[in-house]
């Protein structure tokens, strides 16, 4: 489908291109089509037919009319083209006896007006819309849009129909039905566009247009067999006018009621742009031609000059088209009225021009025209360009840049990971939005000393700027103009500061309030972003190097080694006391009975018995001694049978020894734990009864371990002297529970503690599975 | 003759029970001590011993109460004792429940330990009756939260008394605020506290929090 149409546009292209050479031809030769000449037997040039539509019949010419002179000469071949006449001034012609001088012939000379509006007019337009399909067709090489195809086809169509309306070729039969067919179906071709093109970008707008080409064959239809079914020529006209009303109508109304109906979409900008372009380009000729001829048979002015505004509709689409620029229609206004008061001074100059040439009768020919208003149209632009420049007149689109360029900015300032990468998009925006060529980064060191930073880049001499360099440095945003451009600081760090140098090729560039405070606005940004930058890669330096150290840093190592030493003397020292002690007890006893063993030939045997009992017992205690020291270094029972039991034995040991009672409520724990954790809640309930034995004075201590959802919630409570938290930080209290405070980190849980003097101590220690 | 085998790691400790218990001329005694591989268990023949005592810590990862269940599995019949230097009334529940024939300490004399072995190898076990009591009450005080009984569910009412109670007001402010009295609330706390087995209201609003009352 696509290569087909693609075939059939280049077609049509080719086919329009001939179209248009050959009404060239005819229009520059002022050959009369539709009015053919016959040289008669006699020698005489004799108008033997005249077509309906041929500008012969205009001029007043008749068939049968006998030529006698043309442009007061006697009639020659040199005046004939193909059989018409060219190049005609004036005729001298014999009617019915009567000799008749006709020399009205501006119209087919394509004099004055006439050659503006029928020749210079529609092929001024044709060019253009050559121009844009060329843009199209390129665009369209990476978008390949089918509804560039039918723009391209619109454009053609109202560029022929607006050529083949008048001229001197007026009088052919087969440019007739071109002309209706390309006038009628081109508002056809322009809904179809618009439905393409919202249906390519994803939005439905009419579902089946192309019946409606019904209309145009229709009319076509009609001419062809006019002769027979013998209708009225100005009924003709009147139908051909009323077809494209009503279809012009309906494409508006369809666009302006999907307009309404879809008022806060996406694509309603598109709408809206297309109904100002319709409505300025059609309604002209809809008002003044179309709908005036229809209801009143006169037109208010004629149809080639009020069609002429009809050249907006399809630039407007190509525009659209080409920049595929979601611009807001806010915007363009805003440029329109920019535009409108700097059209005001050509316009101005023109008529100006026009009126002061009419007084003194200056006859200036359409090729002079030309010359003239392109000379004037160029000298305006060129002149918009020097005011812009010199007066730094801002468009009103250039406010709308310096917010969206920062926005822009801290957008990309979100993905830079490196100080390279923040100088670079600063340097591309001021490059953007600014009138200087050039923008390089230096940094200036504490002693002022300046490198430049874009080392692979051919640097300016910026030795000229020693002095600016060292001034610029006091804060961050400050900018300093210099002959070519400006320095500004944008970050520093340690004693340097960073510092751009913009400078421009041309002269200097003076920075306005505006450029100024969006600069500054820049240059915070950027030193944010830097700082950030920094901090992230002074981050990543300190990350590198504990990667390098390994999992195990010296000082870890270390502490663990003092740790394990300090247990160990510890335990040393504890069995030194105690079981070395007893032992050694012992051994003492054994020598001392066994020498009095000895020595006493007849020991009495119940002696022995009552020693040896004794022994034992002694023996017993040190293993239960020894058992309980293993106990409180490894709660073995915790190995063995998990952290309820274990607590269970816990407080059993210490409710004989402690002075208050404990209650333990482990019956709602129901978690399974890994047995660190476990190892760690038992030490806390160990450390919070050590705690309670030491300074709590209480008399009912609570300790509870419950599941509660997916937490494990450990509730120690007691009745006791309690403490000021704020005040007692050196507590010993507050010493113990600050082992207490790391366990419960280790667990990644939560303590929370409720106590104050006098009113008990209570500690909730959470945490989540 | 009846075989018994001694699982220890301590060469010491199962030479001097080889010597104690062959000192009863009616047992033989072998000493085993087990290596942590995944072979041991298939590696020795337990069905043909009347009987095993089980050290605790085995020294390593190995766990004599893991090893003894291993065993079982294998040999469903075989009788195993825990065998440990640790109290014994620590492991007797567990040992009974992983179905060795309880626990016996290392610490206890001669006599004692024979006495056992022999009630073992008739089918019975000796216990502490101070122990079997405990155990018996502790059984009866702590019923399991699954097979709660319909009087121990708590009545809206109590829910919503415990509510006010979580928010840390008094029974008079609860009263107040529930329009009933205050010894009707007092009432209601120890119904709360009997149901649910607590001595404290901080008690009494964290167990119903992990029962999903509150």
């Amino acid at each position: 489908m696509k290569n087909l149409i693609k075939k059939f546009t280049i077609a049509v292209i080719v086919l329009s291109i001939l179209y248009i050479s050959y009404t060239t031809y005819i229009s520059m030769n002022g050959i009369i089509i539709g009015t053919k000449i016959h040289k008669n037997d006699k020698s005489q040039f004799m108008i033997e037919e005249i077509s309906e539509s041929s500008y012969g019949q205009f001029v007043g010419l008749r068939q049968g009319d006998i030529i006698l002179k043309i442009n007061k000469e006697k009639p020659s071949d040199k005046h004939l083209k193909w059989g018409y006449l060219s190049h005609i001034n004036s005729l001298d012609i014999l009617r019915s006896g009567k000799k008749i001088h006709l020399k009205d012939f501006d119209l087919v000379t394509l004099n004055r007006p006439y050659s503006f509006f029928l020749f210079v007019l529609p092929l001024f337009f044709y060019f253009l819309s050559i121009i844009c399909i060329f843009y199209i067709l390129k665009v369209n090489k990476k978008r390949r849009s089918f509804a560039a195809y039918i723009l391209i086809l619109l454009l053609l169509d109202i560029s022929i129909a607006y050529i083949s309306a008048g001229g001197p070729f007026r009088g052919h039969i087969i440019n007739r039905y071109i002309n209706l067919f390309t006038f009628i179906s081109s508002p056809i071709l322009y809904l179809q566009f618009i439905q393409r093109y919202l249906g390519e970008i994803g939005k439905t707008f009419l579902n089946r247009i192309s019946f409606l080409y019904i209309i145009p064959i229709f009319n076509l239809g009609i001419e062809f067999f006019q002769d027979y079914l013998q209708v009225d020529i100005d009924f003709l006209a009147t139908l051909n006018l009323v077809s494209f009303a009503t279809l012009t109508l309906f494409s508006f109304s369809a666009i302006y009621l999907h307009l309404n109906k879809y008022k806060y979409a996406e694509h309603s900008f598109i709408l809206k742009l297309l109904i100002l372009t319709n409505t300025l380009s059609f309604a002209p000729f809809l008002i003044f031609f179309v709908l005036p001829i229809i209801f009143t048979g006169n037109y208010i002015f004629p149809a080639l000059a009020s069609a002429s505004l009809l050249v907006l509709i399809p630039f407007g689409l190509v525009y659209q088209f080409v920049a595929n620029k979601m611009f807001d229609i806010e915007f363009i206004l805003g440029r329109m009225r920019y535009y409108a008061l700097l059209a005001m001074i050509p316009t101005l100059l023109i008529v100006g021009a026009l009126v002061l040439f009419d007084v003194m009768d200056i006859q200036m020919n359409p090729v002079r025209q030309t010359v003239f208003f392109f000379v004037v149209m160029f000298a305006v632009f060129y002149f918009k360009e020097v005011m812009d420049f010199k007066f730094r007149l801002k468009r009103f689109s250039e406010k709308f840049n310096y917010q969206d360029s920062i926005f822009k900015y801290t957008q990309l300032m979100r993905g830079v990971t490196s100080l390279q990468q923040v100088f670079k998009e600063l340097k591309n925006t001021i490059l953007d939005v600014l009138l200087v060529s050039k923008a390089y980064t230096f940094e200036v060191t504490p002693d002022h000393k300046v490198i430049f930073l874009d080392k692979h880049e051919v640097g300016p001499d910026w030795n000229f700027y020693q002095e600016e360099f060292e001034n610029v440095t006091s804060e961050i945003g400050k900018i300093i103009e210099v002959n070519q451009g400006f320095l500004m600081k944008v970050g520093e760090r340690g004693g340097s500061s960073y510092v751009l140098l913009c400078l421009s090729n041309i002269n200097t560039p003076r920075l306005t309030r505006d450029e100024i405070s969006w600069l500054k606005t820049l240059s915070f940004y950027t030193s944010v972003s830097m700082e950030n930058v920094l901090h992230i890669e002074e981050l990543m330096e300190h990350l590198k190097d504990l990667k390098q150290e390994g999992t195990n840093p010296i000082w870890l190592k270390k502490l663990m080694f003092a740790i394990e030493e300090k247990q160990r003397s510890g335990l040393a020292r504890d069995l030194h006391d105690s079981v070395l002690q007893d032992l050694i007890s012992l051994k003492r006893q054994c020598e001392l009975f066994l020498g009095d063993f000895k020595k006493d030939d007849n020991p009495c045997r119940e002696e022995v018995q009552d020693k040896l009992v004794q022994m034992n017992e002694q023996m017993s205690d040190v293993i239960s001694m020894t058992r309980e020291t293993c106990h409180e270094l490894r709660p073995q029972l915790l190995y063995d049978l998990g952290l309820v039991k274990a607590l269970s034995k816990l407080v059993a040991q210490q409710q004989e020894r402690v002075p208050f009672h404990i209650r333990l409520n482990t019956g709602r724990f129901t978690a399974s734990l890994d047995l660190d954790s476990q190892l760690n809640l038992y030490r806390i309930i160990q450390e919070f009864l050590s705690n309670a034995v030491k300074h709590s004075q209480a008399t009912d201590v609570l300790i509870m371990l419950i599941s509660i959802q997916n937490k494990i919630v450990l509730h120690y409570e007691d009745d006791g002297v309690g403490f000021d938290q704020e005040k007692n930080t050196e507590h010993s209290m507050s010493m113990g529970l600050s082992g207490i405070k790391e366990r419960v980190r280790a667990l990644d849980g939560r303590l929370r503690i409720e106590t104050s003097e006098g009113k008990g101590f209570k500690a909730d220690i959470e945490i989540e599975l | 003759m009846k075989k018994i085998l001694v699982i220890d790691d301590h060469p010491a400790v199962m030479e001097g029970t080889k010597t104690i218990l062959e000192t009863d001329s009616n047992l033989s005694v072998d000493c085993l001590s087990p290596e942590p591989s995944e072979q041991f268990i298939k590696q020795h023949d337990f069905s043909s011993y009347d009987l095993i005592l089980m050290d605790l810590n085995l020294g390593g990862e190995v766990n004599g109460m893991e090893l003894s269940k291993q065993i079982l599995q294998e040999n469903p019949h075989c009788k195993i004792i825990v065998y440990t230097g640790y109290e014994v009334e620590d492991y007797f529940e567990e040992a009974i429940r992983a179905g060795l024939h309880g626990a016996i300490s290392k610490t206890e004399s001669k006599e004692k330990i024979t006495q056992y072995i022999y009630h073992v190898l008739n089918g019975e076990i000796l216990v502490d009756f101070a122990y079997f009591k405990q155990l018996m009450t502790q059984q009866k005080t702590k019923p399991a939260p699954s097979s709660q009984k319909e009087q121990d569910v708590l009545t809206p009412r109590e829910c919503l008394i415990l509510q006010e109670v979580e928010k840390g007001f008094t029974n008079q402010e609860i009263a107040d605020a529930l329009h009933l009295s205050k010894r009707s609330i007092e009432y209601s706390l120890t119904s709360i506290f009997n149901k649910l087995n607590v001595g404290s209201r901080t008690e009494a609003v964290l167990i119903a929090k992990s029962d999903g009352v509150l």
